[in-house]
């Protein structure tokens, strides 16, 4: 089940709201992680068994390698979290990446060996990366384990963040799965901020996504040199707003709930190096990459050749974490070349650029990525590549340039002033100055909001359209 | 102050819209069929454990969902205004014409491609064997545009769509290669110069993909002229407005309020009577459906909408000017309905094949039923979309 849709909207959600506010406190993980299985199983009913067995595997490693650090013996706790790591990964390798190495392997040695056509289950690579992280802090002394399994399953299942992220790490989350306090407050605050992660989801990703179809649905030869950028630049809005949108879901679903997931996402299209890029997105991957990765394989702690190789390693496994593909690996691989690039040779000139150059030239080098990440055939990819610099005999210009540009304008100008913190400023403006004025009705201006929100947002997946789920692969 | 009155009205907005849309839609009747869609809408799947396991029981749940959503059109229509808001030149493939005509959108993907080139290769194959077989002078081909090819200067700003009249010049190209030039080219019906002569004409309907009465006479009079018949003259005609609430099915797509169209019959003063018979009935049918003009679909008034085969037979003996002997077969998509009419008084009998609904071997048929004139008539949209046209190979 996704967010963006009517069924969770006007079945799932309120259902579960009562049930869950209905229940006594004691009860009401179980009733969120029944709930979780139930939305996560909605699709794909047989991997609820998958999800069922990995908390048990993460729960009863977790238990073993507590008793085992109490009792001082070190090796085998090791052995313990080396098991837990191999299971895990070897769920997700070999429901993600089987069919990849086996068509690479037989693209390789010319074999035949039947390629397995596994249908991903929703969301593996987000859980996998969550369960790891609660055996690996276990080990580690950063987190207590948890002996109630059903508490332990609603952390692994909980639905808010189970399908598109943020990775909530055990710690992050382990005080409030004990005790937590919902209050009508946090539940506003949680209402606002998914209200406004589905706008963005709805509203503009899926409208931004509709113009990048377009480009890149059309034939080679009808698109132009204008047409193939503003494509590009509709993809970047596109997997922006869509990303970001379901991260701010999932936090106000968690508020709702008396949860605070970590943020995912501050404003990344305004970072002026690509080393802040990665700050600002997808950050609880690359906080997870750097505690369970960097870190463990030496850091910066080891010498510069070391250092070299560990943040070349985490680049090409972001890069394939977001999908079994040469594509992805390259596009993890391009930003590790990158961030070395600005650690070691440019980084300190660009410090002396002034602002717009440092944000433009790092955003063209992030959506140049987009290309990487878009296509799935490297082929493909390329061609894009050499047709946005006109390399393949293109026009710069056509008649239907003209047309999709006058198409896409207003929303693609609202998709930039929205990558921005200028609209959050200009609400809390309009709320302080509504306040001033008329201190009775401001207090309804969140609510009006929402409203607006809500009825755009159930007019077009009425109209359903095209609403595309992106994470599939991930 | 603040702190503590924003967030209930937070919270019963919130609650409320997804509870009060949830409680709707469970009590709310459900419908079977969309009278403006044209289709059957899902009803609420009925639940079995195994559908539940394999997943087709969400899958229907899901689509029940959105089709019997409250308020469905209303909704759509928000959407589409929204997206206007922002100023799209289309909403979901329509484009939002000058003098408030709704367009179909059509690029370049979305007609080229196997089915266009299968469906081509088997009308070349079908109109090249009629030519030999019936004579070239009793074989043509029309291609009829959409509104958006005719009436350009109705477009919105700057729009640019693809040029329908590409795939009427491959079918020349096709014919060509295999009959010559000449007799290629005498085949062909000018059907887009025709139209686009009368483009200030209301040919096409505003709110509908097909053309009006009107638009059909013109493409009448073109195809007589090209057959070498002396197409009767409007004054021959009795223009009856049948009726004026017509939405059709580009309006569907929008769902946002909109001035409705006019259905016209053009009657003969004096001419001659058919019996029409649908599907190889026995007992004749209706030439026109009065009974559609209550529902939706009302361009099914013209020929009493889709059917597979139709057989219009004149009830006394034609005259010899009058096409004594002469029997014509339409095989055509639904754009032949609104022209069988005129088409009809030339001849003793027409014919209507519709390839969607009718399976058997048309070169037979011609045989079988004595056929001595073919018209093969497609929307250009539908024969490039329309796979079974490949069953005239």
């Amino acid at each position: 089940m996704v967010f963006s849709s009517l069924l969770f909207l006007f079945r799932y959600l309120p259902v579960m709201l009562i049930l869950y506010y209905a229940a006594p406190r004691r009860l009401r993980n179980g009733v969120l992680f029944l709930g979780s299985l139930l939305f996560y199983g909605w699709g794909e009913p047989v991997y609820i068994s998958l999800m069922l067995f990995s908390s048990l595997v993460d729960y009863t490693h977790g238990l073993a390698i507590s008793r085992m650090q109490q009792r001082g013996e070190r090796n085998k706790a090791r052995l313990a979290v080396a098991s837990s790591a191999v299971i895990n990964l070897s769920l997700l390798g070999f429901f993600k990446y089987s069919g990849f190495l086996t068509e690479t392997l037989n693209g390789w040695l010319g074999t035949s060996i039947p390629v397995p056509e596994l249908a991903l289950p929703i969301g593996i690579s987000f859980y996998t990366f969550q369960t790891m992280s609660y055996t690996i802090d276990v080990y580690r002394g950063d987190a207590k384990a948890q002996k109630n399994l059903v508490d332990f399953g609603a952390y692994v299942s909980m639905f808010p963040q189970l399908i598109a992220g943020p990775i909530v790490r055990y710690q992050d989350i382990a005080a409030e799965l004990g005790s937590r306090r919902e209050n009508p407050e946090e539940f506003a605050l949680g209402a606002g901020r998914f209200a406004v992660g589905l706008g963005k989801k709805v509203l503009l990703a899926n409208a931004a996504g509709a113009v990048w179809e377009e480009v890149c649905g059309m034939g080679a030869a009808d698109r132009t040199v204008a047409m193939v950028w503003l494509g590009l630049l509709a993809y970047g809005m596109q997997i922006y707003f869509d990303f970001s949108g379901y991260s701010d879901m999932a936090v106000g679903l968690g508020r709702m709930f008396g949860f605070h997931f970590p943020e995912n996402f501050r404003y990344p299209y305004t970072a002026r190096s690509i080393t802040e890029f990665w700050r600002r997105w997808h950050i609880s991957l690359g906080t997870w990459f750097k505690e369970y990765v960097y870190i463990p394989l030496g850091g910066s702690r080891k010498g510069p050749a070391r250092q070299v190789v560990s943040i070349l390693t985490v680049w090409i496994l972001t890069g394939i974490w977001h999908g079994a593909g040469w594509n992805f690996l390259l596009w993890g691989l391009y930003f590790g070349l990158l961030l070395l690039g600005e650690k070691c040779v440019w980084g300190k000139y660009l410090q002396t650029w002034p602002r717009w150059a440092a944000v433009s030239a790092a955003q063209l080098l992030v959506f140049g990525g987009w290309v990487l990440f878009a296509h799935d055939s490297l082929a493909d990819g390329l061609l894009y590549f050499r047709q946005m610099f006109g390399m393949e005999g293109l026009a710069f210009g056509s008649a239907r340039t003209l047309y999709l540009i006058r198409d896409s304008l207003v929303l693609l100008a609202v998709c930039l002033f929205g990558c921005t913190p200028l609209p959050a400023a200009l609400w809390r403006r309009i709320c302080r100055r509504a306040e001033a004025q008329a201190p009775r009705l401001a207090g309804l201006l969140p609510a009006a909001g929402i409203a607006v929100l809500l009825v755009l947002c159930t007019a077009d997946l009425v109209d359903a359209g095209y609403n595309p789920f992106l994470y599939f692969r991930f | 102050m603040r702190q503590n009155t924003w967030h209930a009205p937070v919270n019963g907005v919130f609650l409320g819209f997804l509870g009060a849309f949830a409680l709707i839609s469970l009590w709310k009747p459900q419908q079977g069929f969309s009278q403006s869609e044209n289709r059957y809408l899902q009803t609420r799947p009925e639940f079995s454990w195994e559908s539940l396991l394999d997943g087709s029981f969400g899958t229907a749940y899901e689509a029940y969902l959105s089709d019997q959503f409250p308020f469905r059109e209303g909704w759509i229509g928000v959407g589409t205004g929204f997206r206007r808001l922002q100023g799209a030149g289309d909403v979901n493939g329509v484009y939002f014409g000058k003098d408030r005509y709704l367009m179909e959108r059509f690029e370049r993907e979305d007609l080229e491609g196997e089915v266009l080139d299968r469906n081509l290769e088997a009308a070349a194959q079908l109109l090249a064997w009629a030519g030999e077989t019936l004579g070239m002078d009793r074989t043509r081909v029309m291609l009829v545009p959409s509104a958006a090819q005719v009436l350009k200067d109705r477009l919105p700003f700057l729009a640019a769509p693809y040029d329908q009249s590409r795939i009427t010049k491959r079918l020349g190209q096709m014919l060509a290669e295999r009959l010559g030039q000449e007799a290629a080219a005498g085949l062909m019906v000018p059907a887009e110069e025709a139209l686009t002569a009368h483009s200030r004409e209301p040919i096409y309907y505003r709110t509908d993909h097909h053309w009006t009465a009107l638009g059909a006479y013109r493409g009448y009079e073109a195809w007589a002229e090209s057959a070498g018949l002396a197409a009767w003259p409007r004054e021959d005609f009795t223009v009856k407005t049948v009726s004026d609430s017509f939405l059709g099915t580009i309006y569907s797509k929008v769902n946002i309020p909109w001035p409705a169209d006019t259905i016209q019959a053009y009657l003969p003063a004096e001419g001659p009577a058919y019996t029409v018979y649908y599907d190889g009935a026995e007992t004749p049918g209706e030439l026109y459906n009065y009974g559609a003009l209550e529902g939706k679909d009302q361009y099914s008034f013209y020929m009493d909408g889709n059917h597979g085969l139709t057989r219009a037979a004149r009830k006394e003996a034609a005259p010899e000017s009058e096409g004594a002997g002469r029997r014509i077969l339409l095989v055509k998509d639904s754009y032949a309905h609104a022209m069988a009419p005129f088409v009809m008084n030339h001849f003793e009998e027409l014919h209507m094949i519709d390839l969607r609904y009718y399976n058997g071997d048309i070169r037979a048929y011609i045989q079988e039923q004595g056929i001595t004139d073919l018209l093969v008539l497609y929307g250009i949209p539908q024969f490039a979309a329309e796979r079974t046209a490949a069953k005239m190979r």
